[in-house]
């Protein structure tokens, strides 16, 4: 009884801090439309902030209680509340769900950058909780902490004071009142824009009381721990359909109970080791259930998103000619770049093959997955055991697992591309035979124990689609009947599955195939002791892990041959699909389009393509660590970073990979450099390359994620009036130019600095030459007639334009002048 | 002559609000029926029911003598009901034709190898129903380009490439002008008589009036009046509740 007791009160304590931060979620999605991803991370920086006024002996530092708090909750969460608001969530009304997303995902990294910024180090920060650690009261032997008392009876004030707020009040009822129609509340004398700020400014400080009061419950204060725990309050915020705040308060209570039964029964993760985990990825758990339980949302079309996002569709010819000018461009560099930069944009450019499979899902086919690194994480590890990690018993375990697989991907995907019965069947069993030659001899996984390879087969590159995109299949089973945000958020309750029970799993898992060996066929350690060394491959007689160069062009190569794969596949009649699919699900409907199995299969070939992408990366980096690359947090930045590069293009992936991966670290490391050089602007040279690291992709999401064909396609189309014939003086001349420099650097007659000063400006400065002379053109063609003879030539070229225009032919001429001659 | 379609006491309720309200009606197959009714009488939602976008709160609705009540709307389509939109869901991404070759490919999809139709017979049939509904000139344009009186016609013919035996057609001339309107309700009677059976909710009076063989008025979710168009025009209750502001 005591134990319950004890459980119970923790579980209302915790679940009630969810409450409190569920129903800030709510109150800012009712009265702006916009889900707040920031709100957790709001709660982190406050945590952060009034641990610094109260504790730190630095700056700030041994304020009181109270004042502390009143700052932290009345001045600090409100001012940041209204700025986010003002700054950045006003311009997001009408704008795609998309945006809606990425801008408050990038608000989120930019608070966590700040975080990571501003409390840098590795100092233990300890919060402690009110009235120290020793305040308790007991009912019978159970003790309870007087925090865990605030923090109920905060919640239920809280609860009440709501409620009279948004019901009793005039400010309440205009913040209900601008959800159903805003400019009827303006017709009506309210201020729309007043209540929205009012809500971010309540919202904020409900993420704040969260913050402050979940964090002395963690031990020490940690950035992405606490920004991760008021996220389990989104599951409570779907239990009241992010509308209803007492359903809201309920679900908080009800997840923040579960969690702490579960800790009971599993004597806090000591029994069933394999879920021990568990008890910190359960709330995700009940986000994912509770979406896949709420009512079906009806088929509606899709009128707001397609107003602004419109993306063009590249030809073959062009794409296919594109691709081998970038792959013969990289291949040129890696003859004058060094060993790190070459490492540096194979990073970015495996990242751009994961990004990749969120131009085909989300730009192609409209569905938002916000966990395309668990993907390319469970690729990795795919590609890990069948290459290096597992051990099995018969190497015809493997066999039978990979045909069945390979089975279970055709089933999945070929059916989307028209294929039915006997052609699916001949198409399923020729795939699964493909698989099978391409394992068994061309690989040679036969007898026993294929494990410890020492490169990477090609049979693990496609077991590592295969499973990841199986996986997708799974994941997307439950979802279909998902769109947009609640999509969005089961595919990130899925990654942040991902992150705990796999990347976490340290206990080994056997299983047993039927029909072949003995028992435990296979046995697996998921995700070794925190670290996986993944070999590099080894085709063709290249060593891949000697040669970087070769890894390099190798993946430019792969980039290429999916982007081009993937722009045919839109241009076909299954990209249509998907398209018109994005385009409005109810039109799509009413012509008989069966939309679950379309998704279905976008979806596993969507994670297929990540899976892949992951097993490239993990095996360019050759180690991956439970807390690096694959995260839910490089997820969502490389997700941003992408949508910022334009998710309708795969020029928008390659911009999103390369981005993410290189950009931000080279500008680090260029100030880190001017740091060093000159010691005495190191303070400001420091404060860039801080600012670069931590800030940079955050930054470029908040200013750029609203543009809704991507700064990507912009470049592109800045680029595409050099295809003019009249302009080809100036192509010819600046690519010999930039030869010519390459050509300098190659011999070594200059480094690679100069190198990058000459060519660049030249490259930029094409398309600025070729505009200037056709705005020259223009303004002539433009002068008003009026200007004949004192702006321009009188020439007869003119005068036969002008017959022209007039319909004056030859015969009328000649008619006038004999008029005039008698 | 058994019914193509028959709505039995459909009602739907939204909340509190009953948008519908026991309807019951019938299409005879190889009319043109009409249905009319003030802004918020419910016609879309009834389409909306018909086509399986909107479950019913009560009701059936029978297709040919079959309950489909429970049916997923793109098996509805699938057995002959095609529809248009009041408020367009053109495929905006793409071109014209581009609309009309996702409707076809579909089709071939749920069509066993025998019916399937081949890449040449698919665009025969698409360049005889762009040509049907003059819409050849701007085949090649992006839907998101044309005005909104060919829109609509792209998304007549976008449903006409299924060979539907139903054609639902909610305000499809809305966005025209007289001529085109008057085109159009010949480009109606033509479809009726090639066997195509036709519901159509329509503002415009002149072509109610002038292409619909029978004629429903809704009202506040209530069928108030039935009857050829020359009884609805002098139906008291119409008169009252929707004619007569025109008349005067």
């Amino acid at each position: 009884m005591t134990e319950f007791i004890t459980f119970t009160v923790v579980g209302l304590a915790t679940g009630a801090i969810y409450s409190i931060a569920s129903a800030g979620l709510v109150v800012t999605y009712t009265t702006s439309g916009i889900f707040n991803f920031a709100h957790g991370a709001i709660g982190m920086f406050s945590a952060f902030l009034y641990w610094q006024l109260r504790w730190d002996d630095g700056w700030g530092g041994n304020w009181p209680a109270p004042i502390a708090l009143l700052f932290v909750l009345f001045i600090a969460a409100p001012i940041i509340g209204i700025l986010l608001q003002i700054v950045v969530m006003r311009g997001l009304e009408g704008t795609s769900e998309t945006t809606k997303l990425v801008i408050p995902i990038a608000v989120m990294l930019a608070f966590i950058g700040i975080a990571n910024w501003v409390w840098q180090g590795a100092e233990q920060r300890i919060p402690k909780p009110f009235f120290g650690r020793n305040a308790k009261w007991s009912i019978g032997d159970a003790y309870i902490t007087w925090h865990q008392t605030i923090i109920v009876i905060v919640a239920v004030i809280l609860a009440i004071a709501l409620r009279f707020l948004l019901y009793k009040t005039k400010i309440g009822i205009t913040m209900r009142a601008v959800v159903d129609n805003t400019s009827l509340v303006e017709l009506n004398g309210g201020r729309p824009s007043l209540a929205a700020l009012q809500s971010w400014a309540i919202g904020s400080i409900l993420a704040a009381v969260a913050g402050v009061l979940i964090s002395p419950l963690l031990g020490g204060l940690g950035v992405l721990a606490l920004t991760l725990l008021v996220v389990n309050a989104y599951a409570a915020a779907i239990f009241g359909k992010l509308r209803n705040l007492p359903l809201t308060f309920i679900g908080g209570l009800v997840i923040g109970l579960s969690v702490s039964y579960w800790n009971w029964i599993s004597s806090t993760g000591q029994k069933w080791p394999w879920l021990s985990e568990l008890r910190t990825t359960l709330p995700v758990v009940i986000l994912f259930f509770v979406l896949l339980l709420l009512p079906q949302e009806r088929l509606r079309g899709n009128h707001a998103a397609t107003i602004r996002e419109r993306f063009t569709v590249p030809t073959i010819k062009a794409s296919i000619l594109w691709s081998s000018i970038f792959v013969l461009v990289i291949s040129g560099l890696s003859l004058i770049i060094t060993n790190k930069w070459e490492s540096l944009l194979t990073r970015g450019l495996t990242m751009g093959i994961i990004a990749l499979s969120m131009v085909l899902l989300t730009g192609y086919a409209g569905e938002l997955n916000l966990a395309p690194l668990a993907f390319a994480g469970i690729g990795a590890i795919s590609a890990f055991q069948f290459d290096v990690g597992s051990s099995v018993e018969t190497g015809a375990g493997f066999a039978t697992l990979i045909v069945l697989l390979s089975i279970c991907f055709g089933i999945l995907v070929f059916p989307a591309f028209g294929l039915v019965k006997r052609r699916l069947f001949i198409s399923v069993v020729g795939f699964a035979f493909f698989v099978f030659v391409l394992v068994v001899f061309f690989d040679r996984t036969t007898g026993t124990g294929i494990a410890s390879r020492e490169s990477m087969s090609v049979s693990g590159l496609v077991v590592a689609s295969l499973i990841s995109g199986s996986v997708g299949a799974v994941v997307a089973l439950p979802a279909l009947r998902l769109r947009g945000l609640y999509l969005g958020l089961a595919t990130f309750a899925f990654a942040i599955f991902v992150d705990r029970m796999v990347y976490k799993q340290r206990e080994t898992l056997t299983f047993d195939i039927p029909l072949i060996g003995d028992s435990e066929d296979v046995s697996i350690n998921l995700f070794n002791n925190g670290a996986l060394n993944i070999p590099r491959p080894n085709f063709w007689g290249i060593d891949f892990a000697e040669k970087q160069w070769a890894m390099l062009i190798f993946v430019s190569i792969l980039f290429c041959f999916i982007s081009v794969a993937l722009i045919q596949l839109r241009k076909s009649s299954y990209g249509r699909q998907l398209t018109a699919m994005k385009d409005s699900p109810a039109a799509c409907a009413t012509l008989g389009m069966n939309m679950r199995r379309l998704k279905l299969s976008v979806f596993t070939l969507a994670a297929a393509i990540a899976g892949f992408g992951g097993a490239l990366h993990a095996s360019n980096l050759r180690t991956i660590q439970e807390d690096y690359p694959f995260t839910i947090w490089e997820g969502l930045a490389l997700f941003m970073l992408t949508v910022v590069g334009g998710i309708g293009y795969v020029s928008g992936a390659l911009f999103g990979g390369i981005i993410y991966a290189c950009a931000f670290i080279v500008m680090g490391d260029f100030w880190g450099k001017l740091a060093d050089d000159w010691a005495s602007f190191s303070w400001l040279f420091t404060f860039l390359q801080d600012f670069f690291l931590l800030l940079g992709p955050a930054l470029a999401g908040i200013g750029l994620g609203r543009n809704p064909s991507g700064v990507g396609s912009q470049i592109f189309e800045g680029f595409r009036i050099l295809r003019n014939r009249e302009h080809r003086f100036i192509v010819i001349s600046g690519c010999s130019l930039i030869t010519l420099s390459w050509l300098f650097r190659v011999v070594d007659i200059y480094n690679g600095w100069v190198f990058i000063m000459t060519s660049l400006p030249v490259l930029f400065l094409m398309p600025l030459l070729a505009e200037a002379r056709n705005r020259d053109r223009k303004s002539k063609e433009d002068l008003p007639i009026e200007m004949a003879g004192i702006e321009y030539e009188f020439s007869d070229e003119f005068i036969a334009l002008i017959d022209a225009e007039l319909s004056i032919t030859s015969d009328l001429k000649a008619d006038s002048r004999s008029n005039r001659n008698e | 002559m058994n019914e193509i379609l028959n709505l039995e006491n459909i009602s739907v309720n939204f909340g509190g609000h009953i948008a519908v309200n026991e309807v019951s009606l019938t299409i005879d197959p190889g009319t043109i029926t009409g249905l009319i009714g003030p802004n918020g009488a419910g016609k879309t939602t009834l389409f909306n029911v018909i086509s399986g976008l909107l479950a019913p709160s009560s009701g059936r609705v029978l297709f040919a003598d079959r309950d489909i009540t429970s049916l997923a709307p793109h098996k509805r389509a699938r057995i002959g009901i095609g529809r248009t939109f009041q408020r367009l869901e053109l495929f905006n991404s793409l071109t014209v034709i581009d609309n009309l070759r996702v409707s076809i490919e579909t089709s071939n999809q749920w069509k066993t190898s025998r019916e399937a139709m081949s890449g040449s017979s698919m665009n025969a049939k698409i360049n005889k129903i762009l040509d049907l509904t003059g819409l050849n000139s701007v085949r090649n344009a992006m839907a998101s380009e044309i005005p909104t009186g060919q829109a609509r016609l792209v998304e007549l013919a976008r449903a006409l490439v299924l060979s539907p035996n139903l054609l639902l057609l909610d305000e499809p001339a809305s966005g025209q002008n007289d001529e085109e309107t008057e085109r159009f309700g010949h480009l109606l009677r033509e479809l009726c008589n090639s066997g195509i059976s036709i519901f159509l909710v329509e503002h415009d009076m002149s072509l109610v009036m002038n292409a619909c063989d029978q004629v429903n008025v809704l009202d506040f979710g209530t069928v108030i009046a039935k009857g050829t168009p020359t009884e609805i025009q002098e139906h008291e209750l119409v008169i009252e509740a929707y004619l007569g502001a025109q008349k005067r």
